[in-house]
């Protein structure tokens, strides 16, 4: 097996922590959860085509603790992603770079995150 | 008056590219094409996860299959979830790429990983096209 001449990107544990480095890691990890809640997405669709009992199934299994953690996490990864994915696509258009401007956007979009899951959970509770 | 034509020869080359890419037909991107693709599937889905999550609170959560297939039967519902499972996936999986290209040691293994994600990709992509279809029929 031929091995790549190209360097591997040094593992997260050779970093000193800060926020910009933090909230990037961020991005990546909730991006990888995302992933699933697109195969639980189409699965949904998939369900809804088989008919009364594979959607009856997932419901139940949709129901487990474990799974509605698993969307928890899931609402705060998309929301969290998409609110850095424009930070991103500002920083691809060249604005953004200055250290406080970087501390207050990331800033931004955490309180954001934060608060849009709340928001999200509390109308899907009919508690809002 | 080629100009006049939609369907120039750019335009046309973009789209079937793009085609391509979606039913996995293209190569692995690479570099700025891969930064390209990435930049613009996270613009399209940014609105159609945001259409997706209005949805969801108003209309599909707790609600039992048949309010689903009724959502469902609206074709401009049926067309914009289609899209955003097609390019959400996508997206998903040039993020993927990125990951594995930067901590997986050789270039093999990370084609072959490449490979099983791109195969469920497809997969899940087709089923839920299928799916989509037998509830019209």
């Amino acid at each position: 097996m031929s091995k790549n001449n190209e360097p591997l990107s040094p593992h997260l544990t050779v970093y000193k922590w800060q926020v910009t480095n933090t909230l990037s890691i961020i991005h990546r990890f909730s991006g990888f959860t995302l992933c699933f809640g697109g195969v639980f997405l189409s699965i949904w669709l998939i369900s809804v085509g088989l008919g009364d009992s594979a959607y009856t199934l997932l419901v139940s299994f949709s129901n487990h603790i474990i799974i509605k953690l698993f969307f928890l996490a899931l609402t705060f990864a998309f929301f969290y992603h998409s609110l850095n994915g424009i930070r991103h696509l500002m920083w691809d258009i060249g604005k953004g770079f200055e250290i406080n401007q970087l501390k207050i956007s990331g800033a931004l979009v955490v309180t954001g995150a934060i608060l849009f899951t709340c928001l999200f959970w509390l109308k899907i509770l009919g508690l809002l | 008056m080629r100009s006049l034509l939609i369907f120039n020869r750019h335009t046309l080359k973009t789209s079937v590219g793009t085609i391509r890419k979606i039913f996995g037909v293209a190569k692995f991107e690479h570099s700025s094409e891969h930064w390209k693709s990435q930049r613009q599937t996270a613009i399209i889905i940014f609105f159609l996860t945001y259409w997706l999550i209005y949805q969801i609170i108003f209309t599909l959560h707790g609600s039992d299959l048949m309010l689903v297939k009724e959502w469902l039967s609206n074709p401009i519902n049926e067309l914009l979830i289609l899209l955003t499972v097609i390019f959400s996936l996508y997206h998903g999986e040039l993020g993927l790429q990125v990951i594995i290209e930067d901590y997986i040691p050789t270039t093999q293994t990370q084609r072959n990983i490449m490979f099983m994600i791109r195969l469920l990709r497809l997969l899940l992509m087709t089923s839920v096209i299928i799916s989509l279809m037998y509830l019209r029929l």
